[in-house]
């Protein structure tokens, strides 16, 4: 395993893949440290696999640098990388017991029989499939297959482990089950993680860092909290979790900034949250969960953002309700987690004139109002 | 891999000894013409060659049901019989791994690198030559391969020979080069259909563990097609075994195979005598499908081709 | 028409099959329509190609209303066991010389009839009417049509001096220069010939003996077997072959062909040939169509035509007389045609024999690998 403290395990420094005309990746610059459990969140077509592809040396890259370790890896091919990838499909081999699949690439490489048959043990106890060596991939389930093929990758010790989107083929409670699992592996072999996927969910839920691609480019790379909370612009913002956007005009003529809404009503924002610096049209993002709704909105020490209008529906999810309500800014959804010993008083908002209202820390400007966005179509939670 | 119940018997309910059996009848009457062709159209023959083997032929050329073995001691004390089935076999194992090596690169290719629609085009490229008669595929190698043709005047003109060569033709050369080419689209068939079930992520996936490309080939892919490999064997062994058109065709004098002498036997009524060969060259076909039964993989070439 | 025309291919196979296939079923279909046997009618004829034309048949059924359902014969040994399979469900078989008393007759397939029953027979060559193995008790065995002895043909070009006899097939200057059908036992025959035997389809162990050395010596000589005589024929006309077998006609065949300028004769030692015959099928159900077809489809206009067409000598003396106003003499004279009695006397003709078994016992020997 790499010691991390000098070189980053992964470093591109700007890339460029085309295919023909076509741009993959446009300029992309990415360090990932040693140790990380690092998430590529997009689209398809974003880049992310072909990101994953050129660190894994499966393509070429047209140019710019890219660096293992340190080591700049450009022209070495895949089995040369000190990487090793678990594969969208698992690629398992059908025709290899279980214990010989995770053995292949310790074969390959030449490793003592005992050696071989020690570090198989190891692995497989590592993914929790002790016991299941003469099992042929016909026979496992999916989560099983999933971890043969986590076992075989990581059997080899590389210093990083490319993931693809290897929890797509799963169902969606085994989805979460091998999230808690991938996060565990993780931490128990500290390994470098790189790990595409498209649903952000599960980027969120494991990865350590993020980074949000579009179009060939990487929009937005921080901690989930950060990618989830200061979204850098309406693309990010609509592509992890849900989220109000309202339209208006940031404006600094006063002690603080203000977002005046179209219709007139004025905002307070906090300085500093998304890009506050500029005046002019702006787009405000706020997350339902932070948004609360009543009949009149509190007064409290610090001001308070408030739109009044009606609720138009009022729908019980279970462990949460959700509340639309349309103003003359647009419609606003507010989502109320259930408290223990609450009644359900939301029901019986629906149709009355209502305050939808949320503390300025909780929004944050995320970009230009007449911004195109990428990828729009495909965003959202 | 998977264990599906074969037929419906298992899930019908229970029920007396009698019933069931009718049942079962019931179930396997859909059955009844596939069985008939396979008893009418093989096992039937084969019993009437077997059977014919053992008897004899008169003068009048009338078949006599008197049991003899002469046709098989006579097959085997002429040296010249044996010699000309390992020359056919020579030959048919020849032209085998040339039909698997050149299929092989095709079918890799289309099932790799060309999407299906297009690579189902190219089989049925592949495939257009059949439509014409094996008779004047082979006339036109003839015309390929002859004193005056085509091969003989591009390597004339190319200043490779000054003389016309009859080195592709009327000898074991010309029928090597017409049997790979008529067998090699089976061969190509019947691996397409193999490669195209193959995930190729699995090479990329040696690659990654550590195989070079020969490594990744010979532990990955191999095995796995394997079946599909030893089909093809068969699908092209088998009928070079009763190949006599194109020997006599192109072969010369020299170039008869086995099948040829069966047939001077049969053109002059001589069933029996004909029989008694023909059946040696069918216990040798049992023999390699009972071999290589667990990889025969018939659908390939029927349900996929 | 002669053995020595046959391909033997899968493809001929098949036809046959599906033929013989079609022959069974129309039979009986037209069996139940002709009990009353009335003036027209179908009736079944596996035959040459070579032994019809299809305007004549065509005009034969516009006049007398007598179709000729005709499935192709592939050779004799072949005709004789489909028509052991498939008897009365043919009404007429072509067949060639012995093999119509020797197999045919002997094996009580064929009705033997009074030739002279027949009008249109006295246009044939007496002798053709008289043919001792044709003649049986119970009557006359066939109708006769064609006949050709096996010839050498050579391109003076390569071959020099003129040969003469079997002998040229033997010399080292021709190695792979000669194209022989694919027939076996005429091979092995005509091998016989060479070595100066007579009865070559009856030939003793000693006599075979013999033969496989002329076969050895012959087996270098041998360019490739040819599948068809038109096989042969193209070997000429592309030069690939300075000497083939085959029948009467060839050098017309090869010049009709754009091939060069070939000549022909019967070897000094004597050859083997054949003549054929239309045989009535015992038990056919249609039988009585074939005396009226006959007397139609076998004058002399008709042989004529044939012999224009198909190129070898018939058995009809008026369709000579018919060739000779018709200015084509030369070409009559050039295929014997009017020397059928004294060629056929010095040809042994094919047959079923005590040999065959073992001729092709010795052909496999001596070209096997």
């Amino acid at each position: 395993m790499s010691d991390g403290s000098a070189a980053p395990a992964i470093e591109l420094v700007d890339v460029m893949k085309r295919y023909g005309e076509a741009v993959a990746l446009d300029g992309l610059s990415l360090q990932i440290q040693a140790g990380e459990f690092f998430c590529l969140l997009g689209p398809s077509g974003c880049g992310k696999t072909t990101t994953l592809n050129l660190i894994g040396g499966f393509v070429p890259l047209t140019s710019g640098e890219l660096r293992i370790e340190g080591r700049r890896v450009n022209d070495l091919p895949p089995h040369k990388r000190n990487v090793n990838t678990v594969f969208q499909n698992y690629a398992l081999f059908p025709h290899m017991t279980v214990a010989e699949n995770v053995a292949f690439g310790l074969r390959m490489e030449g490793l003592p029989a005992s050696d071989i048959g020690r570090r198989v043990d190891e692995y497989l106890e590592l993914v929790d499939l002790a016991g299941f060596h003469d099992r042929y991939p016909g026979q496992l389930s999916g989560g099983q297959a999933q971890r043969v093929a986590l076992a075989r990758a990581l059997a080899k010790r590389p210093a990083v482990l490319l993931l693809d989107e290897p929890l797509g083929a799963l169902d969606l409670k085994l989805r979460k089950q091998m999230q808690v699992e991938l996060s565990r592996i993780h931490r128990q072999v500290g390994t470098t993680f790189v790990f595409v996927t498209h649903d952000q969910e599960e980027a969120l839920s494991m990865a350590t860092r993020i980074a949000v691609m579009a179009g060939g480019r990487i929009r937005q790379i921080g901690s989930p909290r950060e990618i989830y909370q200061r979204p850098v612009d309406r693309f990010v913002a609509d592509f992890i979790g849900e989220s109000n956007f309202l339209g208006g005009e940031l404006r600094n003529d006063g002690p603080g900034p203000i977002f005046r809404l179209r219709e007139g009503t004025e905002l307070p924002v906090v300085p500093g949250f998304g890009s506050t610096r500029t005046t002019g049209p702006a787009t405000l993002m706020v997350r339902p969960e932070s948004v609360a709704v009543g009949p009149i909105a509190p007064t409290g020490p610090a001001p308070m953002a408030v739109i009044a209008g009606r609720a138009a529906n009022v729908a019980f999810m279970g462990n949460h309700t959700r509340i639309t309500v349309k103003t003359d800014a647009g419609v606003l959804v507010s989502i109320r987690f259930h408290e223990s010993g609450k009644g359900a008083a939301e029901e019986e908002m629906v149709d009355r004139e209502v305050h939808v209202w949320w503390d300025p820390r909780e929004s944050t400007i995320v970009a230009a109002g007449d911004e195109p966005d990428v990828g729009e179509e495909t965003g959202g939670g | 891999m998977s264990t599906e119940i074969v037929g419906g018997a298992a899930v019908a309910p229970p029920a007396s000894p009698r019933s069931g059996r009718a049942a079962r009848l019931r179930q396997l009457a859909p059955f009844l013409p596939a069985g008939f062709i396979l008893i009418g159209l093989f096992f039937v023959p084969l019993a009437l060659m077997f059977v014919f083997s053992f008897w004899s032929t008169d003068v009048n050329l009338d078949v006599l049901p008197v049991w003899t073995l002469e046709n098989y001691v006579n097959f085997f004390e002429n040296p010249g019989y044996v010699r000309t089935l390992l020359k056919t076999m020579l030959m048919g194992a020849g032209v085998t791994l040339a039909c698997l090596v050149g299929a092989f690169a095709v079918a890799y290719f289309l099932a790799r690198y060309v999407s299906r629609r297009w690579a189902r085009f190219a089989l049925l490229l592949i495939i257009v030559p059949f439509w014409t008669s094996y008779l004047l595929r082979v006339y036109s190698w003839q015309a390929i391969l002859g004193e005056h043709g085509a091969l003989n005047q591009v390597l004339m003109a190319l200043g490779v020979i000054s003389e016309p060569s009859f080195l592709f033709v009327y000898n074991d050369v010309g029928t090597f080069i017409v049997l790979v080419y008529v067998y090699v689209p089976f061969a190509a068939l019947v691996l397409y259909s193999s490669l195209e079930r193959f995930d190729f992520t699995q090479v990329t996936a040696a690659q990654d563990l550590g195989a070079n490309s020969l490594r990744a080939f010979r532990h990955v892919l191999l095995p796995q097609i394997r079946p599909g490999i030893i089909t093809a064997c068969i699908f092209v062994f088998i009928p070079i075994l009763g190949e006599f058109l194109t020997p006599s065709m192109v072969g010369g004098a020299s170039g008869l195979l086995i099948a040829n002498l069966v047939a001077n036997f049969f053109k002059n009524a001589l069933i029996p005598e004909g029989a008694a060969i023909g059946f040696m060259i069918a216990v040798i076909v049992l023999i390699l499908l009972i071999a290589f039964r667990r990889y025969l993989r018939v659908e390939d070439v029927y349900a996929r081709g | 028409m002669a053995v020595f025309d046959q391909q033997y291919s899968r493809r001929r196979f098949l036809q046959i099959s599906a033929a013989v296939g079609a022959v069974v079923s129309l039979g009986g279909v037209t069996a139940a329509c002709n009990v009353t046997g009335g003036q027209g009618g179908t009736f079944n004829w596996m035959t040459w190609g070579d032994h019809y034309i299809d305007e004549q048949l065509k005009a034969i059924e516009a006049s007398d209303k007598i179709i000729a359902n005709i499935s192709e014969l592939a050779g004799n040994a072949e005709g004789f066991a489909k028509l052991k399979e498939v008897k009365g469900q043919l009404d007429m078989i072509s067949g060639d010389a012995l093999w119509v008393p020797d197999a045919y007759y002997k094996d009580g397939l064929i009705e033997p009839f009074d030739i002279n029953d027949l009008k249109v027979a006295s246009q044939l060559y007496p002798f053709a009417r008289e043919f001792p193995i044709w003649t049986k008790p119970e009557g006359y065995l066939g109708y006769p049509f064609g006949w050709s002895p096996i010839s050498i043909y050579y391109n003076p070009k390569f071959v020099d001096p003129a040969p003469d006899s079997w002998e040229v097939l033997f010399d080292p200057k021709y190695e792979k220069r000669i194209v022989v059908e694919n027939q076996p036992e005429e091979i092995v025959a005509y091998m016989g010939k060479a070595a100066g035997f007579d009865d070559v389809y009856n030939m003793t162990d000693d006599q075979l003996a013999t033969v496989k050395g002329y076969l050895e010596r012959l087996k270098p000589n041998v360019l490739r077997f040819a599948q068809q005589a038109t096989d042969s024929v193209n070997s000429m006309i592309s030069e690939e072959a300075y000497l083939i077998t085959g029948n009467l006609g060839n050098e017309d065949r090869v010049k009709d062909g754009g091939g060069p300028e070939i000549k022909g004769y019967i070897p000094k030692e004597g050859t083997v040939g054949w003549m054929d015959a239309e045989m009535v099928v015992k038990g056919g159900a249609n039988t009585s169509l074939i005396f009226p077809y006959l007397e139609k489809a076998e004058v002399a206009e008709n042989i004529a035509a044939n012999f224009i067409t198909h190129g070898r000598p018939l058995f009809n003396e008026a369709a000579y007389k018919v060739l000779v106003d018709q200015g084509e003499k030369d070409r009559a004279d050039r295929y014997h045609y009017n020397e059928s009695e004294s060629i056929l006397a010095a040809t042994t003709l094919k047959g079923p024999g005590t040999s065959t078994e073992k001729s092709i016992q010795l052909f496999n020997d001596v070209f096997a690998a």
